[in-house]
C-alpha cells in the first residue's frame, strides 16, 4: 500500500479529517480557556448538531436549512445548558464540572436514542455536491472536498470573530485571565454564557456539516470527544491556533498511519500526545496561562 | 462621608480565617498606605475590598454604597480598580488592546493619549504583546490600565516590588503626580521610605488584625512600633 | 445522629443501563423463603453454582447482557426482543415452543422464568459485571450475551468459574467453540469457519478463480477469525489477500482505510466489520466509488444492513443465520415470523432468530435432564440428539458445544425484484451444516470440568 498515489491519496485525507477535527476542538478549546470547564458533553453536543440539522432536513429537503437549524439549535442548548446548570459549577471542584458535563453527555446520547432508536439516520449531500471528484491524484468524495473548504471558512470566521471584534478580545483575554476581565468592569459571566454557545456551536455546525459522511447515531459524538480531547491537548489548552494545528496534526498522523498500518493509527495518536506532553507540557501552542 | 469606610470586614481562603475584623477608612484626594510584614494580608484586604475574594462578614461602603459581598465588575463599575502584585496584565493581547478592554465598560475613560502622555514607554511599544514587555513596562501597563476607567480609587497593591531604582523612580514620580491632580489612592508597600513620601496616613496590618493607625510623619518617632510590625 | 444506611450492592459503577426487568410478581418469586424449596433436589445432587439456590422458589432467572448502546446497538435490541419472545412463550407453553421442546408446558419444569436485562455496550468487562451481579443477586440458572465475540469469550470464562450455564448470544469467532471453549457455554449460530466454507463456493463461482481480494476487518477475535477463515478457504482457488484493513471497533471513519482499498487494485471486497461498523464502513466505500470498481462481499452478514444502507446491498453476496423468506420451506421459521412480528412490528433477524431458538434448546435441555443441576443439563445437550430448530434438524457437539446447523447464503435483491419493503434478500443457498464444520478439536477446543 505504500506507494506515492497512495501517499499523497492519505495526505490529503488527512487533512480533511484534521480540519473537520480542527473545528469541533476550537469549540472545545476556546470553552476550557474561558471558563475552566472541560465540557465532557462536547461529543454530545457535535451529535445533537447532527440530529437537529436531520430533523430539519426531513421536514425541509434543504441542506441549507438544516445546517443553520443544526448549529442554531446547538447554540441555544449550550447557552441554557450553561445558564441552567453550568454556571452553579464554575467555583465548585474540577471533578464536579467533569462529572455533571460527561452526565449531561450521556443524558442527551439516551435521550436521543430514545427519540431516534440506535439505527442510523442519513442526511444526503446537497445534490450538487453528490459524486467523486477526480483530482489528478486521487478520486475523493465530492462533499468531503466541499466539507474541507466549509471548514476552512468557518474556522475563518471564528477567527475574524476572536481576532477582530471586541468580543474576541475579551474572551482572548478571558482565556488568559478571567478574573482580571471580570475586575476591568466585564460582566464575565456573561462572556462565558457567550463562549460556551460559540463553542457548542461550532460542534453543532461540525456535527451536521459531518452527518452525510458518517450517517448519524447516538453515538456518534463519543469518539470524536475522544479525537478532540487529544487534539486540544497536543495544540495546547485554550489555544485557538493550537486547536487548528492539533487538529491537522492528528488528521495526518491517522491518516497517514493507516497507510502503513491501520490497527496503529490511534496508538500513533496518543503516542504522539504523549510526546507532545513530555516535550511541551502546555502542548505546541498552549502558554502556562492559567491556574 | 469618607470615600471608603471599611468596617469588621473578616475574610477567609477556603477554611483558613485570613482577615479579622479588618477596618479602615480613606477620604477622597487622600493617599494611605497599608503597611505589614510578608504574609500580614495586605493583598488578601485589597482583593476584598475589589471582589476577588469574597469577605464572609463586614461592611465596605463606597461612595455611599454597600459593595460587599458583590461581584467584582459591578464594583469595578462603581469606581474603584485594583492594580495585583502580579500586575496580571494579558499577555496575548498587544498594550493597546490590553488599555481599550479596560475602558470598555468604564462610565468616564481617560483618553489613550493621556496614558501616553504619562507613560511614553507604552506609546513606543503600544503594537507589542503584554508578554513581551519587560517589569518595568509591564508595571506600568497595569497602573495605566486601571487608570483607563478613571477610578475614583486605585488600589495599588506593591507596585515597586522587584523593579529597578531608576523605573521605581519614574513610577513614583507618576504616583505622586496622581495624588497631586486629587487621585485617590490606597498604596501596599515593603519600601518604607517611598510609602511615606507619598502617603499621608498608613495602618499597619499584623496577622490579619490592623494594629495601628495614624498620620504618616509620626511613625518615624515611634520606632518600637516599627520594629514590632514590620521588623525594620 | 443519624446512621446512615449502609447498602451493599449500591455501588455505582455497575452499567449504567443496567435495568431490572421482571415480569409480573418478581418480588413474589424471588423472596419466597428458601426453606419451603423443594428437599428433593439437594439430596439427589451436590449444591454447585447457583444450583439448587436459584430454582428454590417458583421462578428460575435469566441474566441477560446485550449491547445497547455503542455500535452494536440495534442487533443487541433485536436479540433482546428475541429472548424475550422466547420466555414469554416457554412461559406460556406456546406451541412453537412446544415444536422445539415437546416435555414443556409452561415455564420450565414448573418454574416460571424470570430475566434481567443489562446493557454490555459490547465490552467484555461490562458484560462480566453485569452477569456476576445476576448471578449473586438473583441467582440466574442461565446467563446469556454475546454480540461481541469478545463478550462471548469472557462470559464463558465466568460460567465455568461460576458453574453457571451460558448460552451464547450472538458470536462469530471460530476461538468461542474453539480455542476458547467451555463445558458451560453452548453456541447455536453459525460463526467465522462455516461463513467461510459456505459462502466460498459460491463467491468462486460466481467471480471466478485467482482473484484479488480486500479485506476489512474489526480489530478483535471475532474480525480476525473470520478473516482467517475466509483467506484460507479462498486461498484453495488461488484467490490472494491484496490488503487487510484493520480498524478499532467503533471507528468513526472509514477513510483512510477505504482509500487503501481503492489502491490496492482488488477486484472483490470483503467487509468483515458488523453493527453500525459495517453500515458506516460500507457506506463510506460508497462515497469513496469503491463499490464502483470491486464487489462487495459480506460473509458474516449484519442483521439491519439492509435497511440501514439504502440500496447499497443490492447484488451483494452474504452469509447468514436466518433469513425471514427461508419460511417457505420451513414452518417452524414461519410461526416464528409470525410471533415476532406480530409483537414488534418487523421481520425477526437472525439475532432474534438465535436468541429465540438458543433458548427454545435449553428449555428443552433441562426439560430432558429433569432437573436443573447443571452436569444434568450438559450431558443432555452432550447427547447430540437431533433438535428441530426454525432452519430444519440440528444438533450440538458434544467435542465443542458449537450446534451444527445450515447457512444461508443470500444475495441482496434490486428494488425492481423487492416484492415487499422487507424483501431485501433472496435467498440463494441453504448449505447444510455438516460439511461446513472444522473438526472438533482443529481450533484447539479443550471442555472444562463438569463441576
Ligand atoms: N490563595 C490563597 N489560598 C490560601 N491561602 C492564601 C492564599 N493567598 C494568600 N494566602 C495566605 O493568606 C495570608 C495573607 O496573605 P497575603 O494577603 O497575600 O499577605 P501579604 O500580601 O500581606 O503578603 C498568608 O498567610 C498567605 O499564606
Ligand atoms: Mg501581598
Amino acid at each position: 500500500m505504500i506507494n506515492w498515489p497512495n501517499f499523497v491519496s492519505q495526505l490529503f485525507n488527512g487533512l480533511a479529517l484534521g480540519a473537520l477535527l480542527a473545528l469541533i476542538s476550537s469549540g472545545l478549546t476556546i470553552i476550557y480557556g474561558t471558563l475552566g470547564v472541560l465540557n465532557l458533553a462536547h461529543g454530545a453536543m457535535f451529535m445533537i448538531g447532527g440530529y437537529a440539522g436531520y430533523v430539519t432536513y426531513s421536514y425541509t429537503g434543504s441542506f441549507i436549512l438544516a445546517v443553520i437549524a443544526g448549529s442554531l439549535f446547538v447554540m441555544a442548548l449550550g447557552v441554557a445548558m450553561e445558564r441552567i446548570i453550568i454556571r452553579h459549577f464554575y467555583h465548585r471542584p474540577h471533578e464536579d464540572q467533569l462529572l455533571v458535563t460527561f452526565g449531561l453527555g450521556i443524558c442527551f446520547v439516551e435521550i436521543v436514542r430514545l427519540i431516534f432508536t440506535s439505527q442510523s439516520q442519513v442526511v444526503p449531500p446537497p445534490a450538487l455536491l453528490q459524486g467523486i471528484t477526480s483530482l489528478g491524484f486521487l478520486f475523493y468524495p465530492t462533499y468531503r472536498l466541499a466539507v474541507v473548504g466549509i471548514v476552512a471558512v468557518a474556522l475563518g470566521a471564528l477567527f475574524l470573530i476572536l481576532y477582530r471584534t471586541r468580543l474576541g478580545m475579551i474572551v482572548r483575554a478571558g482565556i488568559e485571565d478571567s478574573v482580571m476581565v471580570d475586575s476591568l468592569g466585564i460582566n464575565v459571566y456573561r462572556v462565558f454564557m457567550i463562549v460556551f454557545g460559540i463553542g457548542a456551536m461550532a460542534a453543532g455546525f461540525a456535527g451536521i456539516i459531518n452527518a452525510p459522511v458518517v450517517s448519524l447515531t447516538p453515538g456518534v459524538g463519543d469518539d470524536i470527544l475522544v479525537e478532540t480531547f487529544v487534539v486540544v491537548v497536543i495544540g495546547g489548552v485554550g489555544s485557538f491556533p493550537g486547536a487548528i494545528l492539533g487538529g491537522l496534526i492528528a488528521g495526518e498522523i491517522i491518516s497517514i498511519t493507516s497507510m502503513f498500518n491501520p490497527g496503529y493509527a490511534y496508538v500513533m495518536l496518543f503516542a504522539a500526545m504523549t510526546l507532545v506532553l513530555v516535550l511541551r507540557p502546555h502542548g505546541l501552542l498552549g502558554t502556562q496561562g492559567r491556574e | 462621608m469618607s470615600l471608603l469606610e471599611v468596617n469588621g470586614l473578616n475574610s477567609y481562603y477556603g477554611d483558613s480565617h485570613i482577615l479579622f475584623d479588618v477596618s479602615l477608612r480613606v477620604e477622597r484626594n487622600e493617599v494611605v498606605a497599608l503597611l505589614g510584614r510578608n504574609g500580614a494580608g495586605k493583598s488578601t484586604t485589597l482583593k476584598s475590598l475589589m471582589g476577588v475574594v469574597t469577605p464572609r462578614r463586614g461592611s465596605v461602603m463606597f461612595d455611599g454604597v454597600e459593595i460587599s459581598g458583590r461581584k467584582s465588575h459591578k464594583i469595578a463599575q462603581a469606581g474603584m480598580q485594583l492594580v495585583h502584585e502580579e500586575r496580571r496584565i494579558f499577555g496575548s493581547l498587544s498594550v493597546e488592546e490590553n488599555l481599550v478592554i479596560a475602558g470598555l465598560t468604564a462610565s468616564q475613560r481617560w483618553p489613550l493619549e493621556r496614558i501616553y502622555e504619562m507613560f511614553p514607554r507604552l506609546r513606543e511599544r503600544r503594537g507589542n504583546r503584554g508578554t513581551d514587555l519587560s517589569g518595568g513596562e509591564q508595571q506600568m501597563l497595569a497602573i495605566a490600565r486601571a487608570l483607563v476607567r478613571d477610578p475614583k480609587i486605585i488600589l495599588l497593591d506593591e507596585p515597586f516590588e522587584g523593579l529597578a531604582p531608576v523605573i521605581v523612580r519614574d513610577l513614583m514620580k507618576a504616583c505622586r503626580d496622581l495624588a497631586e491632580a486629587g487621585q485617590t489612592i490606597v498604596l501596599v508597600e515593603q519600601n518604607l521610605a517611598a510609602t511615606l513620601a507619598l502617603a499621608q496616613r498608613i495602618y499597619i496590618i499584623n496577622n490579619g488584625h490592623i494594629v495601628h493607625e495614624g498620620p504618616a510623619q509620626e511613625i518615624k518617632a515611634q520606632p518600637e512600633v516599627l520594629q514590632r510590625y514590620l521588623g525594620v | 445522629m443519624s446512621t446512615r444506611d449502609f447498602r451493599p450492592g449500591s455501588a455505582p459503577n455497575v452499567s449504567r443501563r443496567t435495568l431490572l426487568q421482571a415480569g409480573a410478581g418478581l418480588i413474589g418469586g424471588s423472596v419466597l423463603p428458601a426453606s419451603i424449596a423443594s428437599r428433593a433436589f439437594a439430596e439427589d445432587h451436590p449444591a454447585i453454582g447457583t444450583y439448587p439456590a436459584g430454582t428454590s422458589g417458583s421462578s428460575a432467572f435469566i441474566g441477560i447482557s446485550v449491547p445497547r448502546t455503542g455500535t452494536y446497538a440495534v442487533q443487541g435490541e433485536d436479540e433482546l426482543k428475541g429472548y424475550q419472545l422466547a420466555i414469554e412463550h416457554i412461559n406460556s407453553g406456546h406451541e412453537l415452543i412446544k415444536k422445539i421442546s415437546p416435555k414443556t408446558s409452561k415455564g420450565v419444569l414448573g418454574k416460571e422464568l424470570k430475566f434481567g436485562v443489562a446493557d454490555s455496550a459490547a465490552k467484555p468487562n461490562e458484560a462480566v459485571q453485569a452477569q456476576q451481579r445476576f448471578i449473586s443477586e438473583n441467582k440466574a440458572v442461565m446467563i446469556t450475551g454475546g454480540t461481541s465475540s469478545a463478550v462471548a469469550v469472557a462470559l464463558n470464562k465466568l460460567a465455568q468459574r461460576e458453574k453457571v450455564i451460558f448460552v451464547c448470544g450472538i458470536s462469530g469467532s471460530n476461538d468461542t467453540t474453539g480455542k476458547d471453549c467451555v463445558r458451560y457455554g453452548f453456541r447455536q449460530n453459525f460463526f467465522g469457519q462455516t461463513a467461510a466454507a459456505a459462502i466460498a463456493p459460491v463467491l468462486i463461482k460466481q467471480f471466478g478463480k485467482n482473484k484479488k481480494a480486500a479485506y476489512l476487518t474489526p480489530d478483535y477475535t471475532y474480525g480476525h477469525t473470520v478473516t482467517k477463515s475466509m483467506q484460507d478457504r479462498l486461498a484453495e482457488a488461488g484467490w490472494t489477500t491484496v490488503t487487510n484493513q484493520v480498524s478499532p471497533l467503533g471507528a468513526p471513519d472509514y477513510s483512510s482505510y477505504l482509500l487503501n482499498v481503492a489502491n490496492s487494485g482488488a477486484d472483490v471486497l470483503i467487509n468483515v466489520n458488523w453493527g453500525h461498523d459495517a453500515v458506516l464502513s460500507t457506506q463510506q466505500a460508497k462515497q469513496f466509488g469503491v463499490l464502483d470498481k470491486m464487489k462487495l462481499v459480506v460473509p458474516y452478514q449484519v442483521p439491519f444492513i439492509a435497511r440501514e444502507t439504502g440500496g447499497l446491498m443490492q447484488g451483494v453476496y452474504a452469509a447468514t443465520d436466518y433469513w425471514w423468506t427461508i419460511e417457505d420451506k420451513y414452518p417452524l421459521a414461519k410461526m416464528f415470523n409470525e410471533a415476532f412480528e406480530k409483537k414488534y412490528g418487523y421481520k425477526p433477524e437472525w439475532g432474534a432468530e438465535n436468541a429465540y431458538v438458543s433458548f427454545a434448546h435449553w428449555a428443552r435441555m433441562v426439560e430432558e435432564a429433569g432437573s436443573f443441576y447443571p452436569p444434568d443439563v450438559i450431558k443432555a445437550y452432550e447427547k447430540g440428539e437431533t433438535l428441530p430448530s426454525l432452519v430444519g434438524d440440528v444438533h450440538y457437539r458434544p467435542e465443542d458445544h458449537q450446534c451444527v446447523r445450515p447457512v444461508v447464503i443470500v444475495r441482496g435483491k434490486m428494488e425492481k425484484e423487492m416484492k415487499n419493503k422487507e424483501d431485501y434478500y433472496e435467498v440463494i443457498e441453504i448449505v447444510p451444516g455438516d460439511g461446513l464444520m472444522q473438526k472438533p478439536d482443529a481450533f484447539g477446543c479443550h471442555l472444562g470440568d463438569y463441576t
